[in-house]
């Protein structure tokens, strides 16, 4: 170990450093996302490239739930954060802001031949409104009076629930309506409102970075590149004219929107093509099942132990894992994942994401565990301890030979459950940057706009997952009973 | 001595100390059998539990085979003792053979199938050994109880009211069992309120009541 750690400094003075840069590609175009599965686009991701360029580095993408973007940034996983981030005062005065790299307006999108729907902002008091949580979309139309919708799963929901008829209306940044509010059943209305401002951010003690990439965008936009690269994606706009202090770049057409447009014209689950969409379903499919699979080996080792340790431990003892399990049992996973993740750093503990989302999984699934065992202990008659310890066994022999194999009948019919229980769970991993299964269905649903066929698809992966291993258990149940069916 | 000694066996249980055995004591030679009868709540399972070593006792003392037992250190009893529960207690996840070889295969016993098999042959349980514990009848169950407790050779063997789990034709065999063991030189005491099994035994009798234990035939100490 000590050589590798003495090499890693001689190699980083030959490659250059990465600048790690937080998104996340199920929020979709023409940010950051997938297409063909596997490969990242989008504006950022080239601007990303650009600005790792101008200093010097090479770019690194980090993905995490959209949510999380900032956490990560705190916790020093990324360098910068760099997706559709609003720079408000409030922001400015906790991290380290640069410049603006794109300014427009807010867009109203709304059914086609809808004559009740609302087309200004004085107009959507009382009326159902969808956007993202957290934009300045969000505060307009709540100080508009409207009721308003937030989603968390991306930037197809909105529009999604508004094509079925659930919300009026959908209020989003002019870049997501002009790549999802175009469609046979939607039309967005070309008045603009309001204005939103997307900076790169940085920690707030990197000020040093944020300087850099300062200068860097300057440069960007002197030589007319940032101009041009915005243009290419439709998001040129007055707004980012001023907010940037550039002049129109001088190109026309926007060959990756209409790139886009083309693509979701067809719009299907294999429109990425099937070979790509089953090799990033199939990744998604190994971490899972990997995941999972170590997640159920710490549970049942520590449950096991629990349970021993309620059932036969000195009093002190049984009280800890009385409380363990208590503690465990009662607060939700997602909340214990996200302690472990991004909590503990602040006690010195900096775990990876597949690390914290192991150690969450297998310690939440261990309380289950340990009650499944409890159970199982519980039901071997107390006396049966007593028969093993007359003939001589020690208290840990009898626990082993006698009452254990006697109680794993009791114990493991509900283990099975709960590993499939805990296959499904293990989606909430995607929260500390885990891609698994269901994450990659976001992503590629993101990219395809097929959320159904994809989602039996993946559906079928979940229980083909699953499937093994209630076979297997149902082999060793029939084989701890073995003894009972010579009865009678 | 080689036989089974009792002095003044104090034994409490509660929150409330209560007195369960007030001084009991016996001797018991190898090859004699004493039988204790006494009422249900008299104490009888307590001394039982006591004597194999399960349960602490306050103030007394048990020799065992030449091997003092005091105060505290009744766990030394473990493993040297012999009791036939009422309920046998067979171990259900294990076969006939297995049951008996369980403890002696534990201790490292060079070859902890030869007893096994042996007693299993004299009990006459030669051709159940590879049954399990459910497949058996009622006294086949209790043979497998001796078989097992004798397999690790105790050097007294306890019976927690042998007749009780029995079918009526069954009771009769557990005298000629009880006889069987005397044969073998084994200090044997038997806790019952069966009247026609202590008839059936030449033995020496007690009564155990308010945790006193009473010699019933002359001679007894």
């Amino acid at each position: 170990m000590r050589a590798i750690a003495l090499l890693v400094p001689a190699a980083l003075a030959i490659a250059p450093p990465e600048l790690r840069w937080a998104a996340d590609a199920e929020g979709g175009a023409p940010y950051v996302f997938e297409q063909p599965p596997g490969h990242l686009r989008g504006f950022e991701v080239e601007l990303a490239e650009l600005l790792a360029a101008r200093l010097g580095r090479t770019a690194r993408h980090v993905q995490g739930p959209y949510s999380e973007l900032l956490p990560l940034l705190e916790r020093g996983d990324v360098d910068v954060v760099l997706n559709g981030i609003e720079a408000t005062e409030d922001r400015a005065r906790t991290y380290a802001l640069t410049r603006p790299y794109w300014a427009g307006p807010e867009r109203l999108t709304v059914r086609r031949g809808d004559a009740a729907a609302p087309t200004s902002l004085a107009e959507v008091r009382g009326r159902r409104v969808g956007t993202l949580p957290g934009t300045l979309a969000e505060r307009m139309l709540r100080a508009g009076g409207a009721e308003v919708r937030t989603y968390d799963g991306g930037q197809e929901d909105p529009y999604r629930d508004l094509a079925l008829g659930r919300t009026d209306a959908v209020l989003l940044d002019a870049p997501i309506a002009l790549y999802y509010g175009e469609r046979p059943e939607l039309t967005t209305l070309p008045a603009g409102f309001g204005e939103v401002r997307y900076a790169v951010v940085a920690r707030a003690a990197d000020r040093p970075l944020r300087d850099a990439l300062d200068a860097a965008l300057a440069s960007l936009v002197r030589d007319g590149t940032l101009p041009a690269l915005l243009q290419r994606w439709g998001l040129w706009t007055e707004e980012a004219a001023r907010a940037l202090g550039a002049v129109a770049p001088p190109q026309d057409g926007s060959p990756e929107l209409e790139a886009w447009r083309a693509r979701t014209g067809r719009a299907g689950m294999w429109s990425a093509g099937a070979g790509s969409v089953l090799a990033a379903l199939g990744r998604g499919a190994v971490v899972t099942l990997l995941l999972s699979v170590a997640s159920m080996a710490l549970a049942i080792a520590l449950g096991a132990a629990l349970a021993l340790a309620r059932v036969y431990g000195p009093r002190p003892l049984a009280a800890v894992a009385l409380a363990y399990v208590e503690l465990f049992r009662g607060t939700p996973l997602l909340l214990q994942l996200i302690v472990v993740y991004y909590g503990l750093p602040e006690l010195g503990v900096r775990l990876s994401p597949l690390v914290a989302g192991w150690l969450a999984l297998g310690l939440n699934y261990a309380a289950a565990e340990a009650e499944n065992d409890r159970a199982g202990l519980l039901s071997v008659p107390r006396v049966q301890m007593d028969a093993a310890r007359v003939l001589g066994l020690g208290r840990w022999q009898a626990i082993r030979h006698v009452v254990a194999p006697q109680a794993l009948r009791v114990a493991l019919p509900p283990v099975t459950n709960d590993f499939i229980a805990l296959l499904k769970d293990s989606s909430l991993v995607s929260v500390v940057t885990v891609t698994e299964l269901t994450k990659t269905y976001g992503t590629l649903a993101a990219a395809t706009r097929d959320h159904l066929g994809l989602g039996l698809l993946v559906g079928a992966i979940y229980l083909l997952l699953g499937l093994p291993f209630a076979r297997l258990s149902r082999s060793v149940e029939r084989r701890l009973a073995a003894h009972l069916e010579v009865a009678g | 001595m080689r036989g089974l000694l009792v002095e003044g066996l104090v034994r409490r249980v509660g929150a409330r100390r209560h007195l369960v055995l007030d001084g009991v004591g016996l001797r018991v030679e190898p090859g004699q059998v004493a039988v204790v009868l006494g009422p249900s709540g008299s104490g009888k399972s307590t001394l039982l539990r006591c004597l194999a070593g399960l349960d602490p006792f306050e103030a007394g003392r048990v020799e065992l085979g030449g091997t003092r037992v005091e105060r505290g250190a009744h766990a030394l009893l473990l493993g040297r003792v012999g009791l036939v529960f009422q309920s046998m207690e067979l171990f259900p996840h294990l076969r006939v053979l297995e049951n008996c070889t369980l403890s002696p295969r534990l201790r490292g016993e060079a070859d902890p199938e030869r007893q096994a098999r042996e007693w299993l042959e004299r009990l006459g349980l030669g051709d159940r050994m590879d049954a399990w514990p459910q497949a058996l009848s009622g006294g086949e169950r209790q043979r497998v109880a001796i078989a097992r407790a004798l397999s690790c050779r105790p050097a007294a063997l306890l019976w927690d009211e042998p007749t009780s789990a029995l079918d009526p034709e069954r009771k009769r065999e557990v005298a000629a069992h009880v006889e069987a063991v005397r044969a073998w030189g084994i200090p044997q005491m038997v806790v019952t309120h069966d009247a026609e099994l202590s008839g059936a035994l030449e033995a020496d009798r007690y009564a155990l009541a308010g945790g006193r234990l009473t010699p019933l035939t002359p001679g007894a100490s």
